[in-house]
């Protein structure tokens, strides 16, 4: 089983972002990770997904953070994700480094 | 706009990866469209290809519109609000150009409440400056009162020339005259059509228009154009995936076949092509679902190839990749090593006629025995349904071939165990085929057909979907029908039949529109004539002719 790197991150989600669902956001970030090539963990069953955790939903229509944590098989530096992920996303959606301060 | 108000909002919002978005300075404004809602519009790949190809022009800017969700319908009607284009939110009445794709005659009511909804006039000859164009349909006859253009053909072959007019001159009717004059372009306006008693007449109305109409076909797929900036919508849509086109048209001959003759004739894009148009739309979507698209993808002759690199190319990214239209022999014999890598492997049969003796009449040669020699390759492909295509009220069919369709199901399920997913099909003798000239069964008959099949195929493991009598009758009609049907169509729009929008597709809608305007249904569906609404039209692939410059 490979080893994996846990990554704290914020994704802000805010103007035409906000009509999308929590289940729509798996997607888009999916594809995006896909897209920046980073290399991802995926989980190990039968149908591999790239692992992801959010802690926290928004309901459709509603602005505001939500802390996700992103999982990797190398070691990366946090601000390097961010900054390699933020241009694969549409505009409304914002990732950042999760300073701590944010889980309840 | 705060579109969480309506039911699905994402379909509003317009912002999926890869939208383009131009500024509309100096351009000239096209919307092209789908009469049904995002979901099912943007799964459609025609609509994509024009719109990446048209959008490479800097002088156009193409933008799109789909049918809204009902309440959203209501919201712009009582609102007195118009429906806007999803790029730059621009009402629809401000472009120069509406394009709409139109494969599903059923939705031919939603293309009224498009137009309707974006404050366009509906009928052709109301229109003063906005045209109004069509394509993907083999009869076009019953929109002829609302549409302007009808492409005939690959609208890759066609553009330059269409783009060309739109930059002579401002005024529609200048660039109608000068659309006349080109192939591939019918405007029913320059036309006359008659019933004769025995036959339809179709005559030109000017000396310019031309006759026959022709298509505009690509010659090379390898060189057409194909998107590689997918769209990526950021919510679900129905086929979710990106689609990879291998080849258009068919080399097959099956008697009862649209879609052969209109997408002929049959071209391959090459392995080569096919797998560096992967990696691009992957690289640039970062889709995680592709499949192939073909009318047969077995009959590519590079289909082995194709299926090893893709697969090496999608295992290593975890990919999902799927295969349309393979035929059983394939599955279970030459592609079976090459599929058993594949993590799921679905089979779907068009097996049409339960009996070999009327596939043989149609012309339809498939081995649905063989799956019953075939037992372990399909335990090893972890196949344990199969979906299987059947039609009903085929020319010459007995009670006895209906009950055959039981009989399959039974023998799939206890010989090869496998259970069975059968959808069924009631056969439309639709225009350009080989059976377009045989009467469709009575709507009696049809009902006989219905419970012999309901009562001899019910069972244990078996899904049995049979398309509803009524729906059927409504597709034959329209596809079958000759220009009266405007008036039909404008009235089941007035009484709300969309499709799509609750109590949408209810019969009672058509029942007394057809009455009122007193259409002659039994000429349209049992009728045999010399010449059909649609016959002066060409769709079989000129040898030398009309052919595309590239």
């Amino acid at each position: 089983m490979n080893k994996r790197y846990a990554i704290p991150t914020v994704l802000i989600k805010r103007g035409p972002m906000r009509f999308f669902s929590q289940i729509d956001l798996t997607r888009v970030i999916e594809r995006a990770i896909r897209r920046s090539e980073l290399p991802v963990y995926y989980t190990q069953g039968f149908t591999p997904r790239i692992k992801m955790s959010f802690y926290g939903a928004l309901k459709v229509g509603a602005e505001g953070r939500i802390p996700l944590k992103l999982y990797f098989i190398e070691r990366i530096d946090t601000g390097e994700i961010c900054a390699r992920l933020q241009p694969q996303l549409p505009a409304g959606l914002t990732i950042l480094p999760d300073s701590g301060d944010t889980r309840g | 706009m705060d579109y969480s108000q309506f039911q699905h909002p994402q379909r509003y919002v317009g912002n999926e990866w890869n939208a383009i978005r131009k500024s509309h300075t100096g351009k000239i404004p096209i919307c092209i469209g789908y009469p049904h809602l995002y979901e099912i519009g943007m799964s459609n790949v025609g609509l994509r290809i024009i719109y990446g190809m048209l959008n490479q022009y800097r002088d156009i800017v193409c933008e799109r519109v789909f049918l809204p969700g009902h309440d959203y319908a209501h919201y712009l009607k009582t609102q007195r609000k118009k429906l806007c284009s999803l790029e730059t939110k621009l009402p629809l009445d401000q472009f120069q150009v509406i394009g709409l794709n139109l494969n599903s005659e059923l939705n031919y009511p939603n293309v009224l409440e498009l137009l309707s909804l974006g404050n366009i006039p509906l009928f052709s000859r109301e229109r003063k400056d906005i045209i109004v164009t069509g394509g993907g349909i083999a009869n076009p006859e019953p929109l002829a009162g609302f549409i302007d253009v009808f492409f005939m053909g690959e609208f890759e072959a066609g553009a330059e020339d269409f783009l060309r007019t739109l930059r002579a001159s401002p005024r529609k009717q200048d660039r109608l005259r000068a659309l006349a004059e080109l192939p591939g372009f019918y405007i029913p306006q320059h036309y006359s059509s008659v019933f004769t008693g025995t036959g339809y007449r179709t005559e030109k109305k000017y000396p310019f228009a031309r006759l026959p109409v022709g298509k505009r076909i690509v010659t090379d797929l390898n060189s057409s154009y194909y998107p590689r900036k997918w769209l990526v919508p950021h919510t679900s849509i129905v086929h979710d995936r990106a689609q990879i086109e291998i080849s258009r048209g068919c080399p097959n001959h099956c008697t009862f076949c649209q879609a052969r003759t209109v997408y002929s004739p049959y071209r391959e894009r090459s392995a080569e092509k096919v797998l560096s148009l992967l990696e691009e739309i992957y690289r640039h979507s970062g889709y995680e679902n592709f499949s192939f698209l073909s009318l047969s993808a077995s009959d590519h002759s590079s289909i082995e190839e194709l299926i090893d690199r893709a697969h090496s190319f999608c295992r290593t990214r975890r990919i999902g990749l799927a295969l349309p239209s393979l035929r059983i022999g394939d599955v279970i014999g030459r592609l079976y090593k090459k599929l058993s890598a594949l993590k799921k492997v679905s089979l779907t049969v068009a097996v049409e006629a339960a009996s070999a003796q009327l596939r043989q009449r149609m012309n339809k040669h498939i081995e649905i025995e063989s799956l019953f020699e075939a037992v372990d390759a399909l335990k090893s492909l972890k196949i344990r349904h199969v979906k299987a295509y059947f039609m009903l009220g085929i020319p010459g069919e007995t009670d006895d071939d209906i009950r055959s369709i039981g009989r399959l199901i039974h023998e799939l399920k206890r010989r090869a165990g496998l259970q069975v997913n059968a959808s069924v099909n009631i056969f439309i003798p639709k225009p350009f085929t080989g059976w377009e000239a045989l009467p469709m069964p009575e709507e009696r008959i049809l009902q006989e057909k219905r419970e012999i099949l309901f009562q001899s195929s019910r069972g244990k493991k078996t899904k049995l979907s049979v398309s509803p009598l009524k729906r059927s009758l409504r597709e034959a009609i329209l596809s079958r029908g000759d220009r009266t049907l405007d008036a039909v169509i404008h009235r089941v729009w007035r009484t709300g039949g969309i499709e799509g929008y609750p109590g949408g597709n209810a019969w009672d809608h058509w029942e007394s529109a057809l009455r009122e305007e007193k259409i002659d249904t039994h000429r349209i569906l049992h009728r045999s004539l010399d010449a059909y609404p649609w016959s002066f039209l060409t769709p079989e692939a000129p040898r030398n002719q009309d052919r595309c410059h590239e």
